[in-house]
């Protein structure tokens, strides 16, 4: 270990201004700066997605179940960045992991993914992240999903029967129709492999939404379960609801959507006063992508307003922060640049 | 020397040819058509401007790792030769097309962290924070205005006839010749200021963390490629020293003649204080167009230069990516004609012997009134 630090060290000295990672780069991509990834497997998950294997360089460290990494590619020579959901199970330093990428029909990155990378190339990866983990013990299990709020989960399941889960589980999944869920042959094997309930509505074909009644029907004992959630905002909500009134063990959500922002807003004009720029940012358009159309790099991690890995201070002028829904005008406020928007001027210490 | 620039001095005449060549609506014109170039290359960069930077730094650290293996069989004079070649052309890449390119933030619409102005440090004994102001700032922002950009004559030579005349000055030819071999080092001081440190113009107090900074990387430098490697190469010592001594010495000329050539040759303009107040965006492309000068030459000659042949192109456009400016040459030159405006583009030697004879003249006292450039009457 001594070693190694002073090879390191007096490797640093040699290579200035640099990193040997720098050169280190040059026989192998992986060998580069930062976390990074290479793509061995692209696979179709359904008519409208596709699941990547990632085999990961020596900077990983692991990830749990559940868990979320924010990925990055290059489009058209452009780094653009989203988090998605490992769908692997637990896995340690070397180990492969998998995500689900579901094709949205404007959404750049996820169309690129779906259409445009390729096995062998390397992607940039950033530590996983989230709270979204499964118990230490066995408890009885009431797991919630919909649409593509199911990859998070199904890291989970892969993870439950590989550990030999010994208390019951419900999971609950809702897809538009049986075409387009996500897992379902994979998922249904395990169910039965496992001895889990598995209960799969279809409300495009007519299924019954989630209900109190259904839920008592199907999962008697789930006011002591241990509840995740992750779906969209309708289904979410009523669960949360639902385990507020009734629910006894603890919930955990898990959001997937970044909150929709509405062109209430009046946008404006934001500086960033490091780089000193100025940009004319629209009511549409978040502080963290006007910074980074502007040629910025700013820290951030899920882009959604969970993780406040893009906190930065507020020197003037006032901002909206769609998640909060409120204005936030206070001079030297830190605040969630990829849910706030302009209103009016601001300048922000980018 | 201690021959103070008194901006205000009566004997000099405001005389801006600056707006001679163009009528206030003619000059919003031809800055409309500058942004047009601009906005028309911004917006078409793709994945092959990408892939052009990080071929370039594959490349150039390529070329560092052979320069500096071969060094260590540097006992043997192909060897040396090779290594020192590899690795002179490594540092003038590396100082050039890249580092200097990178910090001017031509590279950061790409979003990569790792070839960004915010993070780039290079292999040179001026920091990052040093020289993103006394170059991307004052001297872009005050391009040729004397007095204000402070790389007309650096502080210590005497470039324009704006500049008054001191027998120091007669030494000129011996101080150029120490600015061209150790030009890291005086570009690495230049933003202290020293000058005006001696002149009282400014405290040493606000210049002290400054020249701590400018220490530790002189320290890092000189220990990596005059201690390091020199020692990592056992009994060869002293030819990797030599080498790596000559890499620099070959970067510093380098560097200081494409730099040189750039805003100095006869044909360039200087401007005076009073030309930039209230300057618009038009005026100011105006005044970078004419206040600099290309360097005509081949594809490689223009790599090996970073692309400061198009001197014009890139005070025009000092964020745009560098691969991009010879076919933004093309555009700007016409619009230079369309206006009737001039173009300043000679072969390398030209415009080189241009700035040496100036170096020599100016040693001297101004003989004549003569003008600062050409005024249009004369072009
Ligand atoms: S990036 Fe996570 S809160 Fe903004």
């Amino acid at each position: 270990m001594a070693t190694m630090n002073l090879l390191n060290r007096v490797g640093a000295k040699l290579a200035t201004p640099l990193l040997p990672n720098a050169y280190a780069e040059l026989i192998n991509p992986l060998w580069g700066e930062g976390v990074r990834a290479k793509v061995v497997a692209i696979e179709p998950e359904g008519p409208q997605a596709v699941s990547l294997t990632l085999k990961p360089n020596h900077r990983w460290q692991g990830a749990r179940a559940g868990q979320h990494v924010r990925l990055g590619v290059d489009i058209k020579g452009v780094r653009h960045q989203r988090c998605y959901s490992l769908t692997s199970a637990d896995s340690t330093l070397s180990q492969r992991i998998t995500l689900t990428v579901q094709r949205h029909p404007h959404g750049l990155v996820s169309q690129y993914i779906n259409h445009g990378l390729r096995v062998g190339d390397v992607v940039h990866v950033a530590p996983a992240q989230g709270e979204f983990v499964l118990p230490a013990n066995d408890e009885p299990l009431l797991l919630i999903t919909g649409g593509s709020g199911i990859t998070p989960v199904m890291g989970f399941l892969r993870q439950l029967a590989e550990q030999g889960w010994q208390a019951p589980i419900l999971h609950w999944h809702f897809a538009p129709n049986a075409e387009v869920s996500l897992f379902k042959t994979e998922r249904q094997a395990l169910a039965k492999a496992q001895g889990w309930q598995l209960h799969e509505a279809y409300p495009e074909q007519g299924d019954e939404g989630f209900s109190a009644a259904k839920l008592d029907e199907l999962f008697p004992q789930w006011r002591n379960a241990h509840v995740y959630v992750c779906g969209p905002a309708g289904l979410a909500n009523a669960v949360v609801a639902l385990h507020e009134e009734e629910g006894r063990g603890p919930l955990v959500q898990e959001f997937f959507q970044p909150p929709a922002i509405a062109a209430t807003g009046e946008g404006g004009e934001v500086t960033f006063t490091r780089a000193n720029k100025t940009v004319q940012a629209p009511a549409t358009t978040n502080l963290l992508e006007a910074a980074e159309a502007a040629g910025l790099t700013p820290e951030h991690g899920c882009r959604m307003g969970i993780c406040y890995g893009c906190l930065t201070t507020l020197e003037s002028g006032q901002v909206r922060d769609h998640a909060a829904d409120e204005i936030i005008d206070t001079e030297g406020a830190l605040v969630r640049i990829c849910v706030c928007t302009a209103e009016g001027n601001a300048a922000l210490a980018l | 020397m201690n021959t103070a620039l008194k901006l205000a001095e009566p004997e000099i005449t405001p005389q801006s040819p600056v707006f001679g060549y163009l009528n206030a609506e003619e000059l919003e014109q031809f800055g409309a058509e500058i942004d047009a170039v601009r906005q028309r290359i911004l917006s078409s960069l793709d994945e092959g401007d990408a892939a052009y930077i990080r071929r370039i730094i594959r490349w150039q650290r390529g070329l560092e790792v052979l320069g500096r293996g071969a060094l260590f069989l540097g006992i043997l004079p192909p060897f040396w030769l090779l290594g020192t070649a590899s690795l002179s052309v490594a540092k003038i890449l590396e100082n050039m097309e890249i580092g200097h390119n990178v910090m001017h933030g031509q590279w950061d619409w790409m979003r990569d962290p790792s070839i960004h102005s915010s993070t780039w440090e290079w292999d040179n004994v001026c920091p990052k924070e040093e020289w993103k102001h006394s170059h991307n700032f004052m001297h872009h922002k005050w391009t040729n205005v004397v007095g204000m950009d402070r790389d007309v004559g650096y502080g210590i030579l005497r470039m324009s006839e704006e500049q008054p005349w001191h027998p120091a000055y007669l030494f000129q030819p011996i101080t150029n010749a120490l600015l061209a071999s150790f030009f890291q080092w005086g570009v690495a001081l230049h933003d202290l200021e020293t000058d005006r440190l001696r002149r009282g113009e400014r405290k040493w107090s606000e210049v002290k963390d400054k020249w701590r900074r400018i220490r530790k990387k002189m320290g890092k430098q000189v220990l990596k490629d005059y201690v390091l490697f020199p020692l990592l190469a056992g009994p060869f010592f002293l030819p990797v020293l030599l080498g790596n001594a000559t890499a620099n010495l070959v970067r510093n000329l380098w560097s200081y003649a494409i730099i040189f050539c750039g805003h100095f040759p006869e044909g360039t303009h200087e401007f005076l204080p009073e030309d930039v107040e209230n300057e618009t965006q038009a005026h100011w492309y105006l005044r970078q167009m004419l206040g600099s000068a290309n360097i005509t030459g081949g594809p490689l000659f223009h790599i090996m230069s970073g692309n400061l042949s198009h001197q014009i192109e890139h005070h025009l456009f000092p964020d745009m990516p560098s691969n991009r400016y010879a076919e933004a040459a093309k555009e700007v030159q016409a619009i230079c004609e369309k206006y009737g405006l001039p173009y300043n583009a000679k072969p390398f030697w030209a415009q080189f012997g241009s700035v040496m004879k100036k170096v020599l003249r100016l040693s001297l006292p101004n003989f004549s009134s003569r003008s600062k450039g050409p005024t249009p009457q004369q072009a």
